[in-house]
């Protein structure tokens, strides 16, 4: 690239990354439900005409691969009449990734040319389904919500979307916020466009091209070769146990690689089983990680990178196998034996962080007789160096969302937090202990990991229950269950080690 | 006509200590370098030069320092039982610009493990007392705390923002100590618990510092009146900013919103974006003649949650370094050279290249400018180290690279301010001040598509002639959880914000201060279920106005939803007329350039007459800054000194 252009590729890269974060804090702000408010459980990006990934926000790395599925699903299915559509999707085999995130993708034009998309996807804390959350173990897709194929957004839509969930005030002033996210990132994506005008889609094309260039440049630094590393869920909730995930790392001259899935388990009945979309999230994050500086993330970091994930397995499941953990779950093993992977082709990786986002939902009826569907994931230890210790209490990988804070959860449900503290014991990064007690009776779901393999070098993590009454049951990483008012539900999250030997 | 007394503002930065002082209707100015090791002396040197004052007006670094460097003193946390751990565990989040780390960095908690306490106790959302406080439980308190030997203590329990019961009889617990106690519940009674904690925290550990700090200078200046720039733009009195410092992390720069401001009012406009280019890092505002508040000040990555001006800073100023990475991107700062050894051009054994020197190379400063009266650029070092950068392009594109990839990063943070806020910035005019603001302000308004600037006179010196036009002001601001109707002012409401009028009044006349006042009590508002807020006048119609603010900020109103009111805040501020400087430029005549570099005129503002025009490209020097107009652009000078530019 000339270098007198590269002045002009960084003032669009920030333009357009400055355009998906305010996406997100007009996400953030208009929001309703606290997963979306508190947590910010959401991506916001950009595309072009040709639905091509131009800039994404610095939000949730699982989504890398993802939003992009939903775009192409969009394009495909959907047709756009005019300026100020929207369309809606959340089929994890039709452009989604698990049925609480739903995306929202709307066209942007310039008088009548089509320029490109702007697209967000949140996570809704409740769409229907057998339990409240839409989060606990199922075993099969349409027990675990409403599946939206993509379609435009309505009033017709969105009325049929709010009548399926719990919580159907909160899911309609969600997608408001959603729309008010989207419309402002159209408007920005216009502005640039008439800023740069014809030499818009040449810079476009530059921008791309840079990040594509950054990438390799990592890339090429691995030793040329094959790899293979595996690892193992705890278990699906469903009587599997062990659930094997495989890679085999190729690594050519020049920086190609290639992640082959073949040798990962065949898909399971509980609702582990990850779409090929978050596989490649996986696979697009750990390259990201070796990349010193981390490049505009655009289509352009991931055209080096090719995934093989086999139909039918735990990393490209076929309809109906349940998907709610895959995005949350087993993604983060993927990113495990990413890593394991790479570091045999000469990667400076960390050791293994908590490999799990300990998936809480707590749901029932409050005292003013409403419904209420809470849900949590929960931070913990993450993997050090020899030359860094490793953060503690901190979320790793795939997922970045904050907490609800004490004072937020206790306003909104009835419930109390009896504990928030940090385990002892770690060598890196030390996991989270949180205690919440019921003051009515609940539902709850719990979607975990590292419960009996812990993280290599760490310790796993601990579900129970302490009833009123003083008896404590340990739980399984995946189970439902009820909590009468008194009994508290306790989750302590993995430890990691200090450095990857 | 009453004599007004004389006041002398006083702007510590990182180089020169910058002063000025009003007394019988003429402003005297001096320039000082800053004295690190003790700011106070410095201060009370450049008070001496300028003859002494009935009161100073003081903007500190010291504590954004303390913060920035991770240097507060060592403190006690207290906190509900189960939750010692909440000022470690923050969000739970990674650093965003860590996503992709090998390995995130650690939070930042303030206050380590062994000195961070819990008692047995617990109050409800709304106040209630669930599990009571025991009197022995107190009593270990005491004594573990004792064993500790903090210099301070904070202390946040759970929901102590609805009722303050339980941190009051921590505080009386402690009491034999003898050391200050901060409660959270008087601070910043507001939701959110670790926000809440850190500021509580920050604050504690900022108070012997700032208690010693503040003390040396009242000393030395006595019997001079201190008052302190606190981040929201207004003055503190020093007793209360000894006692709340944490009010001082954007001490410095408030001053320059309120620079800003004073140019708005002289030239008769209602907001402008102002923007002070320092030597490591630049910061941007927009003022409006109501300012914009912001309810949480962001230092050190660190959220505190207490008041302060729209400011937004980012690390690229004159002295950031200029390299490319290695995928061929040319990247300008985080990195800086400091005010020692500073760009290469300045001749202090500096070879890195920075924004200076491209700006040398571009040929905006000429070889005869001397920067405060004193220090040449040497414009052959500049053009080493631009050359030494590793292009395949010619130095002088290079430059202009260096430039526009500087620029891209000011328009971002331009952005942020304005277009993030639903404000469109090419109906307002620019205000470029700090030494280097000039030198970009044309090409920064092209970017954004503005088209005029006002430049204001001494632009070096704006920080402390603001501070000089400021006033005192408190903001005090309580949780309510408040659910109301569609319509009407809920009584509760109207008497909350007449309780913290009367406490801020109060507090500011305790200082010596005396009014007429002037107060300003407004809500945070959202629907019920949302957990951001719009803040909105406090009136009998606040609800249709935040419907309408809802609408011109996400695109909706939804009047048919329950409002909720989450925060009553007041704000109490002595009413003060802007001073009118004294104007000493010659009245007729037209400019002539006393000469001309690499083919540009070169103008000396203090010879420009009133009325008088010029078209780029020009430059225009004066002794604390120097302008580039560039091609394209027309240069007025108005009856009030301000340089107005307009793109043609």
């Amino acid at each position: 690239m000339p270098k007198h252009d590269i002045a002009a590729v960084s003032v669009l890269h920030h333009a357009l990354v400055g355009a998906a974060e305010e996406m997100g804090e007009v996400l953030k702000r208009s929001a309703f439900s606290p997963n979306i408010k508190e947590r910010q459980d959401y991506s916001c990006a950009l595309f072009d005409a040709r639905g091509r990934l131009i800039a994404q926000a610095a939000h949730l790395p699982v989504h890398l691969g993802s939003m992009p599925a939903s775009v192409h699903a969009v394009i495909d299915r959907v047709e756009f009449k005019r300026d100020g559509d929207f369309a809606i999707v959340n089929d994890p085999y039709n452009g989604g990734t698990h049925l609480p995130d739903i995306t929202m993708v709307a066209p942007v034009y310039e008088g009548k040319a089509l320029i490109g998309y702007a697209a967000n996807r949140a996570h809704h804390a409740d769409i229907g389904g057998a339990a409240p959350g839409s989060m606990s173990p199922q075993t099969e897709l349409m027990a675990e919500g409403l599946i939206i194929p993509p379609m435009l957004l309505t009033r017709e839509t969105l009325a049929l979307v709010a009548a399926n969930t719990r919580t159907p005030d909160e899911r309609r002033g969600d997608l408001k916020a959603q729309q008010a996210a989207c419309a402002r990132g159209g408007q920005r994506l216009r502005e640039a466009k008439q800023h740069w005008g014809g030499g818009f889609d040449g810079l476009c094309d530059a921008l791309v091209a840079h990040s594509r260039n950054l990438m390799r440049h990592s890339l090429k630094q691995l030793k040329p070769g094959v790899y293979r590393a595996a690892d193992f869920m705890d278990d699906d909730g469903a009587g599997t146990t062990n659930i094997r995930v495989a890679v085999t790392l190729t690594v050519k001259r020049g920086g190609k690689l290639t992640f082959d899935f073949t040798g990962s388990a065949p898909q399971v009945k509980g609702g582990v089983n990850a779409v090929a979309a978050v596989t490649a999230s996986a696979c697009y994050y750990a390259c990201l990680c070796l990349c010193d500086p981390v490049p505009p993330v655009n289509a352009g970091c991931f055209e080096d990178i090719r995934v093989i994930a086999p139909e039918g397995t735990i990393v490209n499941a076929r309809r109906p196998a349940a998907v709610a953990g895959g995005n949350v779950e087993t993604s983060q093993r993927i990113v495990d034996v990413c890593f394991a992977a790479l570091a045999k082709a000469g990667a400076r990786v960390a050791a293994q962080s908590q490999g799990t986002m300990n998936n809480v939902t707590i749901g029932g009826v409050n005292a003013k007789s409403a419904t209420f569907t809470y849900y949590e994931t929960i931070a913990g230890g993450c993997g050090g160096t020899d030359a860094q210790p490793g953060a503690s209490a901190t979320h790793s990988h795939m997922t970045n969302t904050l907490n609800t804070p004490i004072e937020a959860l206790e306003h909104a449900y009835p419930l109390r937090v009896e504990e928030y503290s940090i385990r002892e014991g770690a060598k890196g990064g030390r996991g989270v202990v949180r205690r919440i007690r019921a003051l009515v009776p609940c539902e709850f779901g719990l979607l975990t990991e590292r419960r009996k393999r812990a993280p290599k070098g760490g310790e796993p993590g601990v579900n129970r229950v302490c009833r009123a009454k003083g008896q404590v049951e340990t739980l399984p990483a995946k189970c439902s269950g009820k909590l009468d008012s008194g009994d508290s539900l306790e989750i302590i999250t993995p430890n990691a080690d200090g450095a990857e030997d | 006509m009453k004599e007004r007394p004389a006041i002398a503002a006083i702007d510590v930065g990182g180089t020169f200590t910058d002063a000025v002082l009003w007394r019988d209707g003429k402003l005297s100015r001096c320039k000082l370098p800053t004295t690190p090791e003790n700011p106070a002396l410095g201060v009370a040197a450049a008070l001496k030069r300028l003859g002494g004052s009935d009161l100073l007006v003081h903007g500190t670094t010291t504590a954004t320092n303390a913060l920035l460097e991770g240097k507060l003193a060592p403190i006690a946390f207290v906190t509900t039982k189960g939750m010692r751990d909440v000022l470690a565990i923050g969000r739970q989040n990674r650093d965003p610009r860590d996503l992709y780390a090998i390995v995130p960095r650690q939070r930042n908690e303030l206050v380590p493990h062994q000195r961070r306490l819990e008692v047995d106790e617990r109050l409800g959302p709304d106040g209630s007392v669930e599990r009571p406080l025991s009197d022995g439980d107190l009593r270990r308190l005491a004594v573990q705390i004792a064993t500790l030997k903090p210099a301070a203590v904070a202390v946040c329990l759970i929901h102590s923002y609805a009722n303050a019961v339980h941190e009051h009889a921590v505080r009386d617990a402690l009491k034999a100590l003898g050391v200050p106690v901060v409660l959270s519940s008087d601070l910043a009674p507001e939701f959110r618990e670790y926000e809440r904690s850190l500021v509580t925290a920050a604050n504690a550990g900022l108070i012997p510092l700032l208690q010693h700090y503040l003390e040396t200078l009242t000393q030395s200046v006595s019997p001079t009146r201190v008052v302190i720039m606190h981040s929201a733009g207004g003055w503190l009195p020093a007793e209360i900013a000894a006692r709340e410092p944490v009010r001082l992390a954007l001490s410095g720069p408030a001053g320059g919103v309120v620079g800003v401001l004073a140019v708005l009012d002289a030239e008769g406009v209602d907001a402008a974006v102002g923007f002070d280019v320092g030597g490591t890092s630049t910061d941007v505002a927009l003022v409006t003649k109501q300012p914009r508040l912001r309810g949480v000040t962001e230092v050190a990555g660190l959220p505190l949650r207490t008041p302060s001006l729209d400011i937004h800073t980012i690390g690229a100023g004159g002295g950031s370094l200029a390299y490319f990475d290695a995928g061929g991107a040319l990247n300008v700062g985080p990195q800086s050279a400091g005010a020692q050894p500073g760009p290469a051009c300045y001749a202090r054994g500096g070879t890195q290249t920075t924004l200076t020197d491209a700006l040398v190379v571009l040929g905006r400063l000429p070889a005869s400018l001397k920067l405060g009266g004193e220090m040449t650029l040497d414009h052959a070092l500049a053009e080493k180290a631009v050359a030494s950068v590793g292009t395949r392009g010619s130095v002088s594109a290079t430059a202009a690279a260096i430039k526009d990839v500087t620029l891209a990063g000011i328009a971002r943070a331009l952005k942020r301010v304005t277009v993030e806020r639903g404000i469109d910035p090419r109906n307002l005019p620019l205000v470029p001040f700090g030494g280097a603001g000039g030198l970009l302000a044309c090409e920064l308004a092209e970017l954004l598509g503005m088209r005029e600037i006002l430049v204001p006179r001494d632009p070096g010196l704006l920080c402390a002639l603001g501070m000089l036009n400021s006033q005192a002001s408190r903001d005090a601001s309580r949780t309510v959880l408040l659910r109301d109707g569609t319509s009407g002012l809920h009584p509760a409401l109207q008497r909350v914000a007449t309780e913290l009028e009367k406490r801020a009044t109060a507090e500011l006349r305790a200082c010596g201060l005396n009014g007429p006042f002037e107060t300003h009590a407004s809500l945070d508002v959202r629907y019920v279920g949302q957990s951001y807020e719009l803040n909105v006048p406090l009136t009998a119609h606040w609800r249709k106005t935040f419907d309408d603010a809802h609408k011109r900020e996400f695109g909706e109103a939804m009047p048919d939803r329950a409002a909720e009111i989450v925060n009553v805040r007041a704000r109490v501020s002595a009413r003060r007329k802007p001073l009118r400087l004294p104007l000493e430029l010659p009245r007729k005549g037209v400019a002539k350039p006393y000469e001309r570099w690499k083919g540009v005129p070169v103008f000396d503002r203090d010879t420009m007459p009133v009325g008088a025009k010029l078209k780029g490209p020009a430059i225009v020097t004066e002794l604390s800054s120097c302008l580039w107009l560039a091609r394209g652009w027309k240069l007025a000078v108005l009856k009030t000194g301000t340089l107005r530019l307009s793109h043609a």
